[in-house]
């Protein structure tokens, strides 16, 4: 069991206000409707309005906070999930099926809440706060003829007066559907919610993704809150008040599900563990033969040199991260990765092994050898372009001397998650870039521009649907003639990259 | 710790400040609240000793010897007088609808004793003059007026009943032995005593009529009625004229049972304005509801009122064969028509038929636009199985919120209802004017022949309305919107007593919707059953994860 943060501060604030606000108008507004006799008729009608208008308060400073803060978002409906979030409640909570959806602090809401909150909100909430405005204010519209019938009024107040009491008994009782029965009340006093280890993990991922996205808007200007540095502190924050206990194993099983090729060795240098992408890259398909091999096994005499460097520097405590190597494949051709890799500690501390991931770069290697050739001929004909648009692994662009795209390919679109290339030829560069990334960027278009080729820079990229993604870009002059009048070039995905080596630091310092 | 502290911090003290503002704060202020203790009233003085005057120092022989001298100093004032309906019992009245009338004690009926006519000898001794004996009086001759009736100030001074006696004097004379000279002599405003004796003692006795007008109003407390209290702390002791405003003898305020029309109204607003509360929400209240609805929760405070006035059971003979003259008759509860009457008296007069008292009486409740109409004697009775109200008060709750209508400004007002059951000729369809008040027998009067038809006869001739010669009961009603026995404001109705859903005193006011006491069952049971069947859900789901969890 673990806990994570779900609820802000405000949030509570407002949720315990407006419920025992909602229980006392209720239990007031009763009186008044005539039901019994509890506080006295005068007093219920006084304590009716006074906590009618705290409640509007409420209501105001709360809609503020939720437009200030973007929370509004989080009661945008969604039908994604809706149905099985109902199909849980109605037969897989008897069977013990896991929650549908996790609560994050990005995401409080299952659809179900969502669609619930938003009818609350749009629907019910109004119609009882404006009906029982025109009930409280009833002598002087009916004398300007706006309304004539009070008991139409009072019967659409006392209606929304029942479907807000029942919301509120389906609400308390939904409560105890939580990992515990009192987690989600617990949760919404203290604001951090008791869950399921497995849940908590899952959640605190999303709430580091939201936290880079939101992040992400910050800075672009897309989003609402515009301040520098945001990135990195929020990506903090998130992990900081989460207060999760990040085990390594954790991480460990994280790099092995991912599309990172993962390895284990122990400290003699025999291969503890590898994963399937491990496999797939050096296209051996039976893992039994490679557990318990060395790893200077199957490389060139140089590579194997190489590696074995590599390991030492590890096991000695060191970490690695990026280094290109030469693979020799159980086919006999040749890839090349990237490795990173940090060592790994038993419980004691001492370095028990290393492990790390390689990240395939073949198609990146084989496309600067294309580049070289372009280069080679003086930028003479198309043979680069022929290459680049067929590619199945490397994203291709050109971009005229203005800054305007031209030309893209099919894995371009993939990575930028383009659905057309209409959606983007004709569209400035600067399009889906910070600014500050986009001064960076500039500064060596300029140079192409000039005549230069640029390799292997690395610039991050945000995607069509708000995600982040990391790349190398390899930038090379377009040539009419002797005249420059654009850039192409080519972009390698490191988003895997990246996030591994973010993974692996926090490994090796368990 | 620190998370009890910040759930401290983040609910429970915004729930101590929020809701400590909440149940302490009255918004409820209205800031043209008029207080009473602005009010001021100016009593002014009789600048003169009357004794001193050379013309009442001679022994009046007659009382007109009396009015002609007080005439000869104030002279105008018996041609002013005599304009007034104290002295004509009739006044020109419009009758929203139906036109210009001359209303009044002449030429209307009521539940009672049912008319005037043919009976003044008896009802004048309620006459601001003398002599008016018969429908021939001059209305015209000022020495007739009588003015010391009201403006003694001796308390000696008072008119002849000549019930009381073969020997008394008729038609609104002195009673015998009233010294005539001393009277005149101590002459001065009205006082309370002088109005009420003869508007407390309507209909033959003590609050028997208006129930809201009695004896004990000379010496009450604040309990009893806020305005006229003389008894006990911060006792005001005001005088009828001092609501009643005058002017030229023409007193300000009427009753609908002989008025009709809502010009010369004396009303609350006069002192207390239409903010008289600190409440906004109880001013709000000024638009539907008079001051006397929740002012006056309950009348006939000191003695028993007229409420039932059964005249068919009239003219029965005791076992001796003699008539019976007010016997009392066991029960304290009478049942009249369905409707159950708690703690009433009952009596029996060979004379008048059965009566129905009953003291603390909670008001009626009617919605009053200030306008009446009425059952005039040439008025044909359409429907004489329902009770035919001789004076139904105009208005309506549509009255009230039609806002493109503000010369109807209808409220609900407090009302006694006189139940009645009266003669009616049920060939000509006329309510019937009886002759009672005599006591010579063979004369046809009622009181001294016991004889229905020769009453009737005699009554309708005098009228100049013809008789069929047959006769029947029929119920009637008069409706009396209760103004005075104010109550002090703690005694005042209460929210809950309206606003109630179970014993609303406006339960019988229908066709809009009330707070409290209205509700839509449909609704009410759609709501109720919807709580249920979520109680019931969520139970249900609630067993079967304990179910499942069991298992597991």
């Amino acid at each position: 069991m673990k806990r994570v943060l779900i609820y802000k501060r405000y949030e509570r604030f407002w949720h315990w206000t407006q419920a025992a606000l909602i229980l006392l108008l209720a239990l007031t507004g009763f009186e008044v409707h005539g039901v019994y006799h509890l506080f006295g008729y005068e007093n219920a009608v006084l304590f009716h309005r006074n906590l009618a208008w705290a409640f509007i308060i409420l209501i105001i400073f709360t809609q503020f906070w939720n437009l200030t803060t973007g929370e509004w978002h989080q009661y945008v409906p969604s039908t994604k999930l809706l149905k099985a979030q109902i199909e849980y409640y109605i037969t897989g909570i008897f069977r013990h099926a896991p929650h549908p959806t996790r609560k994050t602090v990005y995401n409080k809401f299952n659809p179900l809440q969502r669609l619930t909150y938003l009818g609350l909100r749009v629907l019910i909430i109004p119609v009882v706060v404006l009906s029982g405005l025109v009930y409280m204010y009833y002598v002087y519209l009916s004398s300007n003829g706006v309304v004539h019938n009070l008991g139409t009024v009072a019967y659409i107040h006392v209606a929304g007066a029942f479907l807000l009491l029942g919301f509120v008994i389906g609400h308390v009782y939904l409560t105890t559907t939580g990992h515990k029965p009192l987690s989600a009340i617990k949760a919404m006093l203290t604001g951090w919610e008791e869950m399921s280890d497995e849940d908590a993990e899952i959640a605190l991922e999303e709430n580091l993704k939201v936290a880079l996205i939101e992040s992400r808007k910050g800075i672009s200007g897309q989003g609402t809150i515009e301040k520098e540095g945001m990135f990195d502190t929020a990506f903090e924050d998130v992990v900081e008040k989460l207060g999760i206990d990040t085990a390594s194993t954790r991480l460990r099983e994280k790099l092995i599900k991912s599309n990172v090729g993962y390895f284990r060795i122990n400290k003699d240098g025999f291969y503890d563990e590898v994963n399937d992408v491990w496999l797939s890259l050096y296209k051996c398909m039976d893992k039994k033969k490679v557990i318990g091999s060395h790893v200077g096994l199957d490389r060139t005499p140089e590579g194997k040199k190489a590696i074995i460097q590599l390991v030492n520097k590890v096991l000695s405590g060191k970490t690695i991260s990026g280094e290109r190597v030469e693979r020799v494949c159980k086919d006999g051709s040749i890839g090349y990765h990237t490795v990173s890799a940090a060592p790994y500690r038993d419980k004691d501390g001492n370095i028990a092994g290393l492990e790390g991931f390689i990240i395939d770069i073949t198609p990146q290697v084989e496309a600067e050898k294309a580049l070289k050739l372009k280069i080679a001929d003086g930028h003479k004909g198309d043979a680069f372009y022929k290459l680049m648009a067929a590619s199945k692994d490397v994203g291709y662009f050109r971009i005229d001397k203005d800054g305007f795209y031209q030309e893209v390919n099919d894995v371009w679109l993939k990575l930028y998650k383009y659905t057309a290339k209409n959606d983007i030829i004709g569209k400035h560069y600067s399009l889906s870039r910070t600014k500050e990334d986009f001064v960076a960027l500039q500064k060596s278009v300029n140079r192409v521009l000039k005549g230069e080729t640029i390799p292997f820079g690395i610039t991050r990229r945000y995607c069509k649907d708000g995600t982040i993604g990391y790349h190398q870009i390899t930038m090379t002059p377009v040539y009419d003639g002797n005249n420059i009048v654009g850039f192409e070039g080519f972009i390698v995905d490191k988003t895997d990259n990246k996030l591994a080596e973010e993974e692996l630091k926090e490994s090796g310092s368990v | 710790m620190k998370k009890f502290f910040e759930i401290i911090l983040i609910v429970i003290v915004p729930w101590i400040i929020i809701f400590w503002i909440v149940f302490t704060y009255n918004g409820d202020k209205d800031r043209d609240y008029y207080s009473e203790k602005k009010i001021e009233i100016k009593h002014d003085s009789v600048p003169v000793d009357h004794s001193k005057f050379a013309v009442l120092q001679q022994k009046f022989k007659t009382p007109q010897d009396m009015t002609k001298a007080c005439l000869s100093c104030h002279n105008g004032r018996g041609k002013e007088f005599m304009k007034t309906p104290h002295w004509l019992w009739l006044q020109k009245d419009t009758i929203p609808g139906r036109g210009v009338f001359d209303l009044g004690k002449r030429d209307l009926l009521n539940d009672f004793c049912i008319g005037i006519n043919s009976n003044e000898n008896l009802c004048s001794m309620c006459h601001a003059g003398y002599g008016y004996s018969n429908k021939d009086f001059d209305f015209h001759n000022q020495n007739n007026i009588d003015c010391v009736v009201c403006h003694d100030n001796t308390g000696t001074y008072h008119k002849s009943n000549p019930c009381l006696g073969p020997d008394n004097p008729k038609a609104g004379l002195p009673a015998l032995g009233v010294n005539l000279n001393y009277v005149a002599q101590h002459v001065g405003q009205p006082r309370k005593s002088n109005c009420g004796q003869c508007h407390f003692t309507g209909g033959g006795g003590n609050n028997v009529k208006h129930g809201d007008l009695e004896m004990g109003l000379l010496h009450c407390t604040r309990n009893f009625d806020v305005h006229m209290a003389s008894k006990g702390k911060d006792a005001e002791n005001l005088r009828c004229q001092d609501c009643h405003k005058t002017e030229n003898h023409n007193i300000t305020g009427h009753l609908y049972t002989v008025a009709s029309s809502a010009h010369n109204r004396a009303t609350c607003v006069e002192c207390h304005t239409d903010k008289p509360h600190k409440s906004k929400l109880l001013n709000d209240h000024f638009k539907t509801i008079a001051c006397q609805t929740c002012h006056i929760p309950v009348y006939a405070k000191g003695f028993h009122t007229k409420i039932i006035w059964d005249w068919s059971t009239a003219t029965k003979m005791g076992k001796n064969g003699k008539p019976i003259f007010d016997k009392d008759l066991p029960g304290n509860t009478y049942t009249y028509y369905g409707k159950t009457y708690k703690n009433v008296e009952i009596q029996y007069d060979s004379r008048h038929g059965t009566a129905v008292f009953q003291k603390d009486v909670k008001p009626e409740y009617v919605w009053f636009n200030g306008t009446a109409n009425h059952h005039m004697l040439r008025d044909k009775v359409k429907d004489t199985t329902q009770p035919l109200i001789l004076n139904p008060l105009f208005g309506s709750y549509h009255d009230n919120v039609d806002p493109r209508d503000p010369e109807h400004p209808s409220k609900i007002w407090p009302v006694k209802v006189m139940r009645g059951k009266q003669p009616y000729d049920p060939v000509n369809m006329l309510l019937i004017q009886p002759y009672l008040a005599g006591k010579i027998k063979g004369s046809g009067a009622l009181w001294a022949d016991y004889n229905w038809n020769a009453s009737f006869k005699h009554g309708m001739k005098y009228i100049g309305l013809p008789y069929s010669g047959h006769y029947a009961f029929m119920r009637t009603e008069t409706i009396w919107p209760l103004n005075h026995e104010v109550s002090p404001s703690d005694k005042a109705l209460q929210c809950a007593d309206c606003h109630n859903s179970k014993d609303s005193r406006l339960k019988n006011l229908t066709g809009f919707y009330l707070p409290g006491r209205d509700h839509s069952s449909l609704l009410d049971n759609a709501g109720l059953i919807f709580i249920i069947l979520v109680l019931v859900g969520v139970s249900i789901h609630g067993i079967l994860r304990i179910i499942s969890n069991k298992k597991k």
